[in-house]
């Protein structure tokens, strides 16, 4: 099956042979698409070769294990120094033949971490679990930043995150910020900033060699934060109130802080506004209840200080671009509406929880109402099913809701479905209707 | 190119003196020691075949002459033949024990570089030697800590190398 960027090298060249746009032009538009997607030129025999070297790797390795007698170690050491070489080397020199250098190249990059493997096994070495990552990481570091292609790059920042992540959420490790399951000490306050190099090295790699897109890294650097005080660290927050504000500002941050030009392929932060959004509905079955330890004194700097930073970048940011004054606004609204309405919960009742649930409601009503209106105005098919998805969302999770009780006969059932049937139409109506008249429009 | 040249160089070098390390770190004055081991619980059924131990000259008692406020960080255990003795399959052996430990290296008799830590049941000096990693078909594989006793090559700077797990008769 031809690919995306076949029909469009196709769509191009039959454009400039028709005179629609030169030659030049056809080219350059090609190229800038192919510059926007890192896997672009992947084919699936690229994929395969991908898959070809991480099965060598492991395979290298299954067979000096299951060999382990057999060899001293000074043999072992030897073969597995060739091999590295052998792998650097290939990368380098196959470079110009894609289906050879990328298994190379993964081969290389994990090289090392097969390298501490072996010498943990040969040594019977044991220690901390996240040092072989971090050694692993530096060591990789300069071929993802010198290396011609960003696949190296795009996996260190994987293999970043993933110690960032692994490291600090769990106790007893060199990079560890929450504390034991019982114990009150915290770890060494020296874990922060190695944690923190971490994330800035990750950050700083993603961005230099542009493998991530810095929606992505952002996303993923909030998410960590999230965690951290939602962890028993000593940013751990407790109170329902402030959990919701922080979550809620995340996902605002996220949104502002989303580049325009990404903002159109970006969908996981609008997904976790709506995710964030969509949760605050069920808070109508909310009952305050005894919350498990106290707020920590930092975690609630953090948490006004992600709301206040959430609330400038909203409030003082230009978000969405070519749009009128009253979308901007209604834009805004949306983002900081979520954690304006989290201050509801401090010292919360019973009644403030469910006037969160219905202000959620409301916004996820006006959110789709917004985005179908838009998407007629500006003939976005996209929009509009987006729009109609999320009030859709909301109309069947709230009869599931209110009504779920009554289900309890075949009568009941059967009246549901014959109920969601009709509304299944009536949207199906109003969302061909509105796309044609975008169509329509666009002609 | 030549910075990636550079790189593989830099990867290569780490790995051979590593290596060079690990074979040749200069001795103690002292050969092989045996250490008592005791039972633990394996929990990381993830890395592979091997044998957890635990070792009784890591637990926390044999620092309980430092400063209470030490709570975590490196440790020097000094290590002596206090007359135990355990039989293996090669005949008897010495069995060293810890005799206390101390924040600054000790300047003679055998001692070992570890790490005071808490852990899973409270707090332990770690040496890097509690993994022994071994072939699917060994019949060490079966081996339970407190069963075997660790034979261990202490080096000059302190740290311990795991060369054999021996059986106790």
């Amino acid at each position: 099956m031809a690919s995306y960027y076949d029909k469009l090298k196709r769509d191009l060249d039959l454009s400039a042979a028709e005179g629609l746009i030169t030659a030049a032009q056809a080219s350059a538009v090609y190229e800038r698409s192919l510059a926007n997607r890192l896997l672009a030129q992947w084919k699936a025999v690229h994929w395969i070769a991908l898959f070809s070297g991480i099965l060598i790797a492991a395979g290298v390795s299954l067979v000096l294990a299951h060999n382990w007698d057999k060899f001293g170690a000074v043999v072992k050491i030897s073969g597995f120094l060739l091999v590295f070489a052998a792998a650097a080397e290939a990368a380098m020199r196959l470079e110009d033949r894609p289906a050879a250098a990328v298994p190379a190249e993964a081969l290389w990059f994990f090289m090392p971490v097969i390298g501490i493997g072996l010498y943990a096994q040969i040594f019977h070495l044991s220690g901390d679990p996240m040092k072989p990552y971090l050694v692993w990481a530096a060591l990789s570091l300069p071929l993802a930043l010198l290396a011609h292609g960003r696949r190296s790059a795009f996996l260190l920042v994987i293999l970043l995150f993933g110690t960032l992540f692994a490291g600090t959420l769990t106790p007893g490790s060199m990079l560890s910020l929450v504390s034991r399951y019982g114990a009150e000490a915290l770890p060494p306050w020296w874990h922060w900033p190695l944690a923190l190099s971490v994330l800035g090295t990750a950050s700083a790699v993603g961005l230099y060699r542009r493998c991530h897109s810095a929606s992505r890294l952002l996303g993923a650097a909030l998410a960590w934060v999230v965690m951290l005080l939602l962890a028993d660290t000593v940013l751990k927050v407790r109170s329902e109130a402030f959990v919701l504000l922080a979550v809620s500002s995340a996902t605002a941050l996220w949104v502002a802080w989303t580049p325009a030009e990404e903002r159109g392929e970006a969908r996981l932060p609008y997904l976790a506004w709506f995710a964030n959004v969509y949760a605050m509905t069920f808070l109508w079955h909310h009952s305050p209840r005894h919350q498990g330890g106290a707020d920590s004194p930092w975690g609630v700097v953090l948490v006004w200080a992600l709301f206040a930073f959430a609330l400038g970048s909203v409030a003082l940011k230009p978000l969405l671009k070519d749009a009128g004054k009253g979308w901007e606004a209604a834009f805004k609204a949306a983002l900081i509406a979520p954690p304006l309405a989290a201050f509801l919960l401090f010292g919360a009742t019973e009644v403030h929880a469910k006037a969160i649930a219905l202000f959620a409601n409301l916004i996820i009503c006006a959110a789709g109402a917004g985005l179908i209106w838009n998407g007629a105005m500006e003939n976005s098919e996209r929009r509009i099913n987006y729009g109609i998805a999320a009030v859709s969302l909301i109309a069947v999770t709230r009869f599931v809701d209110l009504f779920g009780g009554l289900l309890n006969s075949g009568l009941g059932f059967i009246g549901a479905g014959l109920g969601f049937a009709a509304l299944a139409t009536f949207i199906n109506r109003g969302r061909k209707a509105l796309i044609q008249s975008a169509e329509e429009a666009k002609r | 190119m030549k910075g990636l040249r550079l790189v593989l160089l830099a990867q290569l070098a780490f790995f051979a003196l590593w290596a060079g390390l690990l074979i040749g770190a200069p001795r103690q004055d002292v050969g092989d020691i045996y250490l008592e081991t005791e039972p633990v619980d394996p929990r990381d059924l993830l890395s592979g075949t091997y044998v957890a131990l635990s070792y009784p000259i890591g637990n926390a008692r044999t620092c309980s002459g430092l400063p209470g406020s030490f709570r975590r960080g490196t440790v020097y255990v000094s290590l002596s033949d206090k007359g135990r003795r355990a039989a293996t399959p090669s005949g008897q052996v010495v069995v060293h024990e810890a005799d206390g430990c101390a924040l600054e290296k000790p300047r003679s008799g055998v001692w070992a570089r570890g790490n005071l830590a808490e852990g899973r049941g409270g707090r332990r000096v770690v040496f890097g030697i509690e993994r022994f990693f071994l072939n699917e078909n060994d019949p060490l594989k079966d081996a339970r800590s407190g069963s075997v006793l660790a034979q261990v090559r202490p080096d000059r700077y302190g740290g311990l190398r795991l060369n054999a797990l021996v059986r106790k008769d």
